[in-house]
């Protein structure tokens, strides 16, 4: 459900590494609620557009505001925003040397403060949400693929985030364990979490997406919704990319 | 369109203790504070205690008289400066260290390979050799190996000799044959260049003429035979004709080569005291040439060898045998000179006793010369010209110039209790040495068989399944490949040898360490030899990592 | 490889028929190069020689107890038949010929049976490596034989100096009283025999945690718990023991300088290792540091120049200067310069390190310092860092700072070996995936508690095996303070060779010593492999 409530704003937005200028004005906005899936070719800068948004990356120019605080150089600023946005990372990023439920409780009790019981009763309720609350226990490096994508997931989720960030969350995985993260990313959307999410599959788009941003050298060319993109895409760099991905 | 939010604060000013690049430039600001603060404290105290200690600030002392001696390196005398003295143990850090280098890279590469011998028991001797050593400490092997192997060697007079050949090893150190080039030896690289230059063009004309015609030539016959041929021509011109040395001896007409003091030498053969020991008369004619006389002694020694054994008196035949070994002539020279080392050997190659006499001037050999106590001086033909105008009647000497070869082979051979000409390294140069190559060679060895394993299998079978031979296979693809895996970590093994040099110390061998050490206790500049140290390893060090980081590059797989 | 025989085989059952062109085999392997044939010319004939001589061998000298006054004992006799060089060299020869016609015969009939597979593959890989194989037994065989004769049977193992000065000279091999009359010096140096106890007492600390961690780390119960403990108390240790050799309160101090031999090599390099390790680890991180630096440092400079310029006045006067250039005669470059120039350079030098931090380094001085620190620590010599520590800290620590030469020599050890960890501990780090740094701050963890948390626990994990090889490296390389004058295990080893009972000794001293280390340093690295291999396999 989308609200009227713009939760994720950008005006303008630039980075540049050294000489290389990697984001050339991206403006857009997000609206709570809402699911947009970014796509587009390798090097185009989507992972590091959605990176800016969390500050794991730092735009020059522009502005950007998350939840009404604006992603600026205060300290206190950037805290806050990296409390209310998740985020799930191709490599998975598991802590191999903690336990699933430690990797999941980390956050909450360093940064939240919780105490540790209730850090752990909000752990396994996300892993019961991803599914797989019988894991608590393991290290990741016992864990499938897909498995430990999940427990990034409910990672993410136990700081009660509002925005949800997917930086090509399957592409690390073996074709039989895809589902199982879509799954999960869906019933996400369903609950009506704000999710960006950079991906391929395009299943995930058509059938979850409210819109579909192509983004390519480092701007948005084209943003619509899923069945007017895949239908009648507009821009010809659009048409071009979608003739390659969608011709296997 | 979006709605700006209420809370938005747009272009606020961020207070500064949260602003992130304020907080890292204050990190910043804090550790320059701290680290100029130490350093000036450091330079208060150095100051303080200057001025109490009576420490000395500056490089003067660089020019001051060093007084003190180095037992090897190059030219250096007590009298000469601290800065010389610091830069004879420079050079003898990167003598030690360079020869380390090359010797470790072969005796590594050996190990290494040998190491994945197929032969079981070569590579178990290799690994047992490995183990031993990396586990060993350096400093104890290099004083096992100088206190308890080299200084107990045996005297010099009784050098052990393996094999019989030139070599002699004792406590004093161990003493080589020396390859010296002369003033022909320029002359005779030229045309070794052109032998070359010849041999490449042939070559290249011959395998033209082998793809014409398909016939296959003997390009390589011809190669060896024009080589050999022009060097050849090479060595006899320059021989004949460019020589710089020459002999001075009292004018005869009959001695215009070293060849003709035979007729000298044979009238030394005091023969009236031979007669009076009661030798044969018969024998004592019969001694005509050299080679006579040196037969005799050894017949001489080995009847009193046996006379000994048999516990009865030897005393005639030493004291004939004595009288042999008397008859010489006597040579005069700067000592290691290409004169002496050409003399002794011309003459003894005509199995002419010689007695060597050398000074480390020409002028105190002059003096030997003028004083009558040689029969020759030896040196370049204007050194003996200007020796010649001091004596007392220079018309009745002469000059005689002798042809002297591109190189001479400088052969060391006992004489008396010590040992003539040669190169000699000195026990500690050679303990220092061989530890060093012991040492290192051990972890090169590893690196070379990792560089070898690196290689994937995958390059050895496509090799064989091309049909290349093990040494092809070897060659062309296995070694190049390894290099590149090889070249780094033994970088950093050369590297810790020319560190390790600096136990030299230890064992007296004056290395860089060892003269600074000398120089800092004679004259008080801690602070400033110090720095000499640190300043000389670290340029070392750099250069050897530059040379290597280059090579690396050039031998780096070129990438996308 | 060539194989022994071209004729098909089509049976597969053991063939009874012989199969083996001997001509042809040698055609192949050696005849076909003129290389090959002068190689194998060179092998035999150093087989050759060396059989001869290992036949004619002198026999083994033995000691006074195995042939008293030239009377030879039973025993003595044993050994000398035993040692026979005719008889040893003719066993080789014959199993040698054994196993070559086995392997032929093998090689025939196209059947391996037992070990002969072994024996063609390893020692008789054709004709250079049977000849290879016969010198090198013959070699090692003779060479144990030596070193069994001067070790052992020649060797004298009185401890009295007295029976020892007797026998001293009708002894061929090692007097090995040198070692055992002087076992205390090595082990403790000059410790005073009555406080002895405190030496076992710390081993035996030792050897109780050790017994304690080898349970906890070893099986996954019940010790578990007390793992954290554990490693304090490890820590703990340290300091105990070192307080308890010198002197806890109400006992007798045991100066420092007293402390010597075995004692002292282990004292220094755990210390070393210890102390240096938090010091590498903050140099790692310094060095690691991307911190976005001072912007525009140069104007720091220029800023410090004019700072300079007020205190120590500017130049006003020419100046000379005098710099060292070794190489040169004389070996000082002496410069004058006018103040303005002698002002400029002042300007160049300060501003220029600055200046050149900021293009380099990214204006990062904590990351230029630590590089500075490190690259200059590892381009000299230990030995020039222990003179530093030995010379330069009394001229730089205030006048009244005393410290006695173990202390400043265990200073240099530390600085040095902060420098190597420094470098170890950077490569963990380096290792550690920068996903790993991501997720910690996407999660909202701040700096400090990433690092405590999340990246330091994996990066020490990944750098445990090459701190215990720092370890190894530091405890041989302590031999080196026997140059500045510690009483350190080498150290005693020449004095003992200097008193008048034991002199000239020093075979048999230095290879004790040797020995030592090499126990030592080799027991510890096996067992680090083992412990790579288990955290290897461990958790994750």
């Amino acid at each position: 459900m989308l609200s009227d409530n713009d939760i994720i704003i950008c005006e303008e937005v630039h980075k540049w590494y050294g000489e290389y200028h990697a984001l050339r004005g991206v403006s857009t906005t997000v609206k709570e609620g809402e699911v947009v899936v970014i796509i587009g070719p390798s090097g185009s800068g989507k992972s590091t557009w959605i990176r800016t948004i969390n500050r794991l990356e730092e735009h020059q120019k522009g502005r950007i505001i998350v939840d009404g605080t604006e992603l600026n150089n205060d300290l206190r600023n950037i805290q806050e925003i990296r409390r209310e946005v998740g985020m799930v990372f191709q490599q998975f990023n598991l802590f191999p040397h903690l336990t699933v439920m430690q990797n999941i409780t980390l956050a909450p009790i360093n940064v939240r403060k919780w105490s540790r019981d209730r850090a752990e009763e909000e752990a396994m309720k996300q892993l019961e949400r991803v599914k797989i609350p019988e894991q608590a226990n393991k290290y990741p490096g016992q864990l499938s693929g897909g498995q430990q994508q999940r427990v990034a997931i409910a990672r993410a989720l136990a700081m009660q985030p509002k925005i949800m960030l997917f930086d090509e969350p399957t592409s690390a995985l073996d074709p039989e364990m895809i589902k199982e993260v879509l799954d999960a990313m869906q019933e996400l959307a369903e609950s009506g979490m704000t999710i960006m999410a950079v991906t391929h599959e395009m299943g995930f788009a058509k059938n979850v997406a409210n819109r579909v941003i192509f983004f390519d050298q480092g701007n948005i060319v084209e943003e619509k919704p899923p069945q007017q993109f895949f239908d009648n895409p507009e821009e010809e760099r659009t048409k071009l990319f979608l003739n390659q991905i969608l011709h296997h | 369109m979006a709605t700006t939010s209420p809370n938005l604060k747009a272009e606020a000013r961020i207070p500064l203790w949260r602003d992130v690049r304020v907080l890292a430039v204050i990190g910043q600001l804090i550790a320059l504070v701290l680290v100029l603060a130490g350093i000036g404290w450091l330079v208060n105290n150095f100051l303080e205690n200057a001025e109490t200690q009576g420490l000395k600030i500056g490089f003067d002392f660089l020019n001051t008289t060093a007084a003190f001696d180095i037992s090897e390196g190059i030219d250096y005398q007590a009298t000469d400066t601290f800065g010389r003295a610091l830069w004879v143990g420079i050079v003898n850090t990167i003598r030690v260290s360079f020869l380390g280098i090359i010797l470790t890279t072969l005796l590594g590469t050996i190990l290494g390979i040998a190491r994945l011998s197929s032969n079981w028991l070569i590579s178990k001797i290799a690994t047992i050799y490995i183990e031993i050593i990396r586990n060993v400490p350096l400093l104890v092997l290099l004083f096992f190996l100088y206190f308890a192997v080299i200084l107990k060697l045996p005297a010099v007079k009784d050098s052990i000799q393996p094999f019989g050949l030139p070599i002699f090893l004792n406590q004093r150190g161990i003493t080589l044959s020396g390859l010296e080039p002369t003033v022909g030896f320029p002359v005779w690289l030229a045309f070794v260049v052109l032998a070359l230059i010849l041999v490449m063009a042939l070559w290249t004309i011959q395998s033209r003429a082998e793809e014409r015609t398909g016939q296959p030539s003997n390009k390589l016959a011809t190669a060896v035979v024009a080589f050999l041929l022009v060097i050849g021509a090479g060595w006899y011109v320059t021989s004949a004709f460019i020589s710089d040395q020459a002999f001075m001896a009292v004018a005869s007409r009959n001695i215009d080569r070293y060849e003709d003091f035979e007729a000298i030498y044979m009238l030394r053969v005091d023969d009236d005291a031979l007669k009076d020991t009661g030798m044969n008369a018969q024998l004592i004619d019969s001694l005509k040439t050299p080679e006579d006389v040196l037969n005799l002694q050894g017949e001489l020694a080995q009847q009193i060898s046996q006379a000994d054994a048999a516990g009865e008196d030897t005393s005639v035949l030493s004291s004939q045998l004595d009288i042999l070994k008397d008859a010489s002539i006597t040579v005069c020279g700067v000592e290691n000179s290409v004169g002496i080392v050409n003399a002794a050997s011309q003459l003894r190659r005509k199995s002419i006793q010689v007695k060597v006499k050398d000074e480390n001037s020409i002028a105190k050999a002059g003096k030997n010369y003028a004083s009558g106590d040689c029969d020759v001086l030896a040196g370049t033909g204007s050194e003996l010209a200007a020796e010649r105008a001091l004596l007392d009647d220079p018309q009745a000497h002469e000059i005689i110039s002798t042809p002297i070869s591109p190189l001479v082979v400088n052969t060391p051979a006992p004489a008396g209790f010590n040992i003539q000409g040669g190169n000699k390294l000195s026990p500690e140069f050679a303990a220092l040495l061989a530890g060093l190559v012991i040492y290192t060679s051990a972890f090169a060895a590893e690196i070379v068989r990792a560089g070898i394993l690196a290689v994937s299998k995958g390059q050895s079978e496509a090799a064989r399944a091309l049909g290349l031979t093990e040494g092809q296979r070897l060659r062309l693809i296995v070694l190049p490949q390894a290099m590149r895996v090889i070249i780094p970590p033994m970088t950093s093994q050369y590297l810790n040898l020319t560190k390790n040099s600096s136990l030299a110390v230890a064992i007296a061998f004056p290395d860089l360490v060892a003269v600074g050490n000398t120089v800092m206790n004679q004259s008080g500049f801690a602070v400033q030899v110090i720095l000499v140290f640190i300043a000389s390893y670290l340029t070392l060090s750099l250069s050897i990592s530059a040379f290597l980081n280059w090579y690396n590059k050039k031998v780096a797989l070129v990438e996308r | 490889m060539a194989t022994l025989s071209h004729t098909q085989d089509t049976s597969l059952t053991t063939s009874n028929r012989f199969e083996l062109d001997i001509p042809e085999y040698f055609r192949n392997t050696v005849f076909n190069s003129i290389w090959r044939v002068v190689f194998a010319i060179l092998m035999v004939a150093a087989n050759i020689i060396i059989i001869r001589a290992t036949f004619t061998a002198k026999p083994v000298g033995l000691s006074f107890f195995l042939a008293p006054n030239g009377v030879v004992t039973p025993l003595g006799n044993a050994i000398l038949f035993l040692t026979n060089g005719a008889l040893l060299t003719s066993i080789i020869v014959i199993l040698w010929l054994v196993g070559l016609v086995a392997v032929v015969i093998s090689a025939g009939r196209h059947h391996w049976p037992g070990p002969t597979q072994w024996l063609k593959d390893s020692l008789y890989t054709g004709p250079f490596g049977a000849m290879v194989t016969l010198a090198g037994v013959t070699l090692i065989v003779f060479a144990i034989r030596g070193l069994l004769s001067w070790a052992v049977f020649g060797a004298l193992f009185s401890t009295n100096p007295d029976a020892v000065k007797l026998l001293k000279d009708v002894t061929p091999g090692a007097i090995w009283g040198v070692i055992g009359a002087n076992t205390k010096l090595f082990s403790v140096g000059q410790f005073p025999s009555e406080q002895i106890w405190r030496v076992w007492a710390s081993l035996g600390i030792v050897l109780l945690l050790a017994a304690l961690s080898l349970l906890a780390w070893n099986f996954s119960s019940p010790l578990k718990a007390f793992r954290k403990v554990l490693v304090w108390l490890w820590l703990l240790s340290l300091p105990a023991i070192l307080w308890l050799l010198y002197g806890l309160p109400g006992m007798e101090t045991v100066p420092t300088l007293r402390w010597g031999g075995f004692l002292l090599t282990v004292v220094l390099s755990v210390v070393g290792v210890v102390v240096s390790f938090p010091i590498g680890l903050m140099l790692a991180l310094g060095r690691r540091s991307e911190v976005r630096g001072v912007p525009y440092l140069w104007m720091y400079g220029a800023g410090l120049l004019f700072i300079f310029w007020g205190v120590a006045g500017f130049p006003s006067e020419p100046v000379t200067l005098n710099i060292p250039v070794l190489f040169r005669d004389p070996p000082i470059w002496v410069v004058t310069l006018s103040p303005v120039a002698y002002a400029l350079l002042q300007a160049i030098f300060i501003v220029g390190i600055f200046w050149s931090i900021g293009y380099f380094l990214g204006g990062n001085i904590i990351k230029a310092f630590s590089v500075a620190y490190i690259e200059m620590i590892r381009g000299v010599p230990l030995i020039t860092v222990l003179f530093m520590a030995q010379i330069l800290l009394p001229i730089f620590l205030p006048k009244d700072v005393e410290i006695d030469n173990l202390l400043r020599v265990t200073v240099g050890i530390i600085l040095f070996s902060a420098a190597y960890l420094a470098e170890n501990v950077r490569g963990g780090l380096q290792a550690i995936p920068k996903g790993q740094y991501e997720a910690a701050m996407a999660v909202g963890l701040s700096n400090a508690q990433s690092m405590r948390l999340i990246i330091l626990p994996q990066a020490l994990r990944l750098v445990i095996p090459a701190i215990v090889g720092q370890f190894i490296s530091l405890f041989k390389d302590t031999s080196l303070v026997s140059i500045v004058g510690l009483l350190d295990l080498l150290k005693i080893a020449q004095v003992v060779v200097a008193q008048p009972d034991w002199l000239g000794l020093q075979r048999e001293t230095y290879a004790f010593v040797a020995l030592v280390y090499w126990i030592f340093s080799f027991a510890m690295s096996r067992t680090s492999q083992r412990l790579e291999k288990k955290l290897g396999v461990g958790q994750y």
